[in-house]
């Protein structure tokens, strides 16, 4: 009785040993069947045979657990250490690889910043600087004008007509370039108003109609997420108008796993493979779109209409902004 | 000449005005009273140079809509005509809700202010014909 009470305290101790000694029970009862069985086969029922057993399978159990199971179970226990090892290893690793992946998300997001920033200090510059320079000559040249008419000479008058005509187009131009390069309007927006924005200043430029879709958009994208969707859409829009005879241009947004952004056109279409290395539409777009660690896709045949789509992760809570 | 038109110009770019003072003063029944660069330089100038005409920036400090909305309550008689690069609708249409009477986009030929100033002052409206065709494009297609 002390003595079961003693297993049972050891057993309570450690399931380990609980299983060991199981397990030499099970040796134990196996020699001893195994013999048994053999006996009777041999010599009919013998008491004496089978205290033979008894005694055989006491000296034995022992023996067989030294040198077959123990060994076994060691060598198991050593395999289950090294795999904890490993499984915690791999942890580790997976754990550094999200902090690298978060790390590097961070990094194209202050980078993307930074080029916004560039590309609006730029803008801001041509109508700070040349746009008012050239206002500035537009308004002046009336006062010449009265002087070139006076001298009769055709030339000279078609000549200045030709001159105010063209710095009114450069203006003109200037103007559209700063004003495309500048997008201080998305900080408060959301990525529904940066896309209807970009639709919205495309129709008032070229005209045409597009249509648009927006299904299950996200509320926590970052400000470089908003850009890029603006840019990709009004790229997307003008290469449509462009090159695809503002053939029924559209734009469809939707968030499932990934934000897809897609801009999609009924034109000619074109060969991808074509797209020469340098060309900056297409390709700015891409770069612009891996900079936020998301994948560009163009999807277009000859005959066949074209669709780029931009696919970007969006993070489940808002990251940090500050550059 | 006593019946000279009282303009003002208020822009925060000094070589817009300065181009805008020569171009209007050399017109001999114009008079430029008044310059300044932000809206409550316009707000002042209006209550208290009380010009005929005045020419407001939409980028200015404190923006150009804002004063433009200001003056029409303090001084309800004054011409305001925008002088802007901005042609967005949004910023057109808040211009035209603020009571403004003329919006000009920036890059016209001096004799075109003259001619633009002129109307203003016989008392019509002006819009740029680029703002007009989008504007009705709008409302022919509304989002």
């Amino acid at each position: 009785m002390a003595s079961a009470l003693v297993i049972d305290n050891r057993q309570a101790q450690s399931p380990q040993r609980r299983a060991l000694l199981i397990m030499v029970a099970k040796i134990a009862f196996i020699i001893f069947t195994v013999e048994a069985l053999i006996m009777l086969m041999i010599s009919g029922f013998d008491l004496e045979g089978l205290l033979d057993s008894t005694s055989l399978t006491i000296v034995a159990t022992p023996l067989i657990y030294l040198w077959v199971v123990r060994p076994f179970a060691n060598a198991a226990r050593t395999a289950s250490a090294s795999l904890t090892d490993q499984l915690s290893e791999t942890q580790r690793l997976l754990e550094q690889n999200e902090k690298l992946r978060t790390a590097l998300q961070q990094f194209s997001e202050n980078t993307a910043q930074i080029h916004e920033r560039v590309l609006e200090k730029i803008g801001a510059d041509l109508h700070d600087g040349p746009a008012q320079l050239l206002t500035y000559t537009l308004l002046k040249l009336n006062r010449v004008f009265p002087i070139v008419e006076r001298s009769g000479e055709k030339k000279s008058i078609d000549d200045f007509k030709s001159l105010n005509e063209v710095l009114g187009q450069t203006l003109r131009e200037v103007r559209e370039i700063s004003t495309g390069l500048s997008l201080p309007e998305l900080s408060a927006a959301s990525i529904a108003d940066a896309i209807h924005l970009a639709v919205r200043r495309h129709q008032e430029f070229t005209g045409s109609k597009v249509a648009v879709q927006c299904e299950n958009l996200p509320e926590n994208t970052t400000l470089s997420q908003k850009i890029c969707a603006y840019r990709i859409v009004q790229e997307g829009l003008s290469n449509a108008f462009k090159h695809a005879q503002d053939t029924a241009p559209s734009v469809s947004v939707r968030h499932e796993a990934e934000l897809e952004i897609s801009v999609q056109d009924g034109g000619c279409g074109f060969d991808p493979e074509t797209v020469p290395d340098k060309s900056l539409g297409l390709n700015g777009m891409r770069a612009r779109v891996q900079a936020l660690g998301g994948k560009f896709e163009i999807i277009s045949s000859v005959g066949a209409g074209t669709k780029v789509s931009a696919y970007l992760r969006v993070q489940p809570t808002p990251v940090d902004r500050s550059v | 000449m006593a019946d000279k038109s009282r303009l003002a110009i208020v822009d925060d770019h000094p070589l817009v005005r300065r181009g805008m003072v020569e171009t209007l003063e050399d017109e001999p029944d114009f008079e430029v009273v008044a310059q300044g660069v932000s809206a409550d330089d316009a707000v002042r100038i209006a209550a208290q140079e009380k010009p005929h005409l005045m020419f407001l920036d939409v980028n200015m400090p404190g923006g150009g809509v804002v004063a433009a909305a200001r003056i029409r309550t303090l001084a309800p008689r004054v011409i305001i005509a925008m002088f802007s690069f901005r042609q967005d609708l949004a910023i057109v249409r808040a211009c035209l809700a603020a009571g403004v009477n003329g919006y000009i986009v920036k890059g016209i030929p001096g004799s075109e202010l003259i001619a633009l100033s002129r109307k203003l002052l016989a008392g019509e409206q002006w819009l740029d014909p680029e703002l007009v065709r989008r504007l009705a494009l709008e409302q022919a297609e509304p989002e």
